[in-house]
């Protein structure tokens, strides 16, 4: 199989979009804090901004991991079993990457914390799951912060790719579609019949789900781990069964 | 050792493209696949390489089956006549990819052929004329060294000076390193000096299959004065004629009985395109 020289050649495509993302975070970071240090009356404050700002990252990453790559992969003789393992292990590894970056930056911000009070820089983990941080052992804390955050990262990624060769396979018409009836359903029609049919309870009943599914509701973040891991196991399941008979549409 | 095609179809919605395909590429020889446009050739050639998947039929690289199979496909480059590379990629970074996934392409080769054909190897792959975008192919096809080398369409684009650069190339290559090179083309002229089998399709068939000798055989061309020529060829069966001034030459079809021809006429060898355009047309 051709794995090693798709892998290195689709981490290599992630790497300069990596390489510009913690570029401009780091130039943000240094914009506010300098505004901070600057004007005394200024605060510094983030919950979460970093990871919530990488999971958009990654989600657009994945969004745009297919196309190009595939066309280079059909040139370069692979096929698409190999191209598809190839991806999974840049997902992955990207992953796990900007999961232990971001963990560490964190914890660079959460130091300022000692430094003044006015830079209060926390992460996701610990602004979900706050019991957490008081229960645990730091080390075991950020370990688990770690893995919960490259879930949530790996099943981003993935999220992005699926929807990227779906609309990929797609013919025009049916891209029309789904690309006015998904956002007309859940941002039009379903507050009307919420609304109209069940008067609001719906809206709760969602909301109570995804914050069920987060782990949010319980405290418990591997009730997270398995949201991603299922989402992760559907992502890959079906982007597998798009990929293994998607042909060149030039 | 050959890609065997058995017995390959493909439709694509009610278009029949392929009809029952069979055909052996040999081992170290220069095909020439002919075809009108619309014919099938490139739906031939995306199917060998895995681009596109049949219907029906299968196709066999050295034994192996190609369809989803990297080892089968490590063995063929196609330089296709669209693109496949990434628009913004630097030709140097092609090249440098294209040693990662083919380990025998020759990188000093590749950057001789640049240099040859004045190619900037900074420049990204959008940036590049029509021209261009197909020369930086085929610096990779005569670089890369596999056993099976399919050209779509290479010269397409490419100036006359160009052009002759790329056919003695290809013969200097095929002489140095054999391998096996099927070129899909509609400059039938050009490469009928190259080529030493054609496969000439028709609406998605094979409908000849033979040594480029063998072709050639079954017919020849006449020139000489247009009376002389009118009055030889009565009754033969004609596929076209040219003329130029009180000069004509005709393409007949069968065996030239030497004696029987006239003085003042002049047999020589059947014209490829001619003949092509005999057995091509509705």
């Amino acid at each position: 199989m051709n794995i090693k020289a798709v892998t290195k050649y689709q981490i290599n495509e992630y790497v300069k979009s990596v390489r510009i993302y913690y570029l401009v975070i780091l130039l943000v970071c240094l914009f506010f804090g300098t505004l901070t240090i600057i004007n005394s009356n200024s605060t510094f404050r983030t919950g979460g901004g970093l990871e919530g700002s990488t999971i958009i990252f990654l989600f657009i990453l994945g969004l745009n991991s297919f196309k190009e790559s595939f066309f280079m992969m059909l040139q370069n003789g692979t096929t698409r079993k190999s191209m598809f393992i190839g991806r999974l292990a840049t997902i992955v590894g990207t992953g796990i990457v900007m999961a232990l970056i971001d963990r560490f930056l964190v914890n660079i911000g959460g130091l300022l914390y000692n430094i003044s009070d006015r830079f209060y820089i926390i992460g996701l983990h610990e602004m979900i799951f706050d019991t957490r941080a008081e229960s645990l052992h730091i080390v075991i804390f950020n370990l688990e912060a770690i893995l919960i955050t490259m879930s949530v990262y790996i099943t981003a990624m993935l999220g992005g790719y699926f929807i990227t060769t779906a609309y990929y396979r797609m013919n025009k018409m049916l891209k029309i579609a789904v690309s006015i009836s998904v956002p007309t359903s859940i941002f039009i029609l379903l507050p009307i019949l919420d609304s109209a049919v069940f008067k609001g309870k719906l809206s709760v009943s969602i909301g109570r789900f995804i914050s069920y599914i987060l782990g949010n509701r319980t405290g418990n973040p591997y009730i997270l781990l398995l949201t991603c891991v299922v989402l992760m196991a559907v992502s890959v399941g079906l982007t597998w069964l798009l990929i293994r008979k998607a042909v060149e549409k030039k | 050792m050959s890609i065997e095609i058995n017995n390959i179809s493909k439709n694509f919605g009610s278009t029949r493209a392929l009809d029952g395909v069979s055909i052996n590429f040999e081992e170290n020889r220069i095909y020439g696949l002919l075809g009108r446009n619309g014919a099938g050739k490139t739906t031939l050639l995306n199917i060998i390489t895995n681009r596109i998947f049949s219907d029906s039929g299968e196709v066999l690289v050295d034994g192996m089956h190609a369809t989803e199979n990297d080892k089968a496909l490590s063995r063929i480059y196609m330089m296709g006549e669209r693109n496949y590379y990434p628009e913004n990629m630097k030709i140097k970074d092609v090249f440098r990819w294209t040693k990662e996934f083919y380990p025998d392409f020759d990188m000093e080769y590749a950057n001789k052929l640049a240099d040859i054909f004045e190619l900037d190897l900074k420049k990204n792959v959008k940036s590049l004329s029509t021209g261009y975008n197909s020369i930086f192919k085929v610096i990779i096809a005569l670089s890369v060294n596999t056993p099976y080398v399919l050209l779509d369409e290479p010269v397409l684009g490419l100036d006359a000076n160009h052009r002759d650069i790329f056919y003695k190339l290809l013969i200097e290559k095929y002489s140095n390193s054999p391998a096996t090179y099927v070129i899909s083309t509609h400059l039938i002229e050009e490469v009928s000096n190259v080529i030493e089998d054609v496969i000439i399709i028709k609406k998605g068939k094979i409908i000849k299959n033979e040594t480029r000798e063998e072709l050639m055989s079954v017919g020849y061309t006449v020139t000489g004065m247009a009376s002389l020529v009118d009055e030889y060829t009565r009754g033969k069966e004609i596929i076209g004629t040219d003329s130029i001034g009180g000069l004509k030459s005709a393409y007949i079809i069968g065996e030239v009985i030497r004696n029987e021809v006239p003085e003042g006429l002049e047999i020589t060898k059947m014209d490829l395109q001619k003949l092509f355009i005999q057995l091509t047309s509705a």
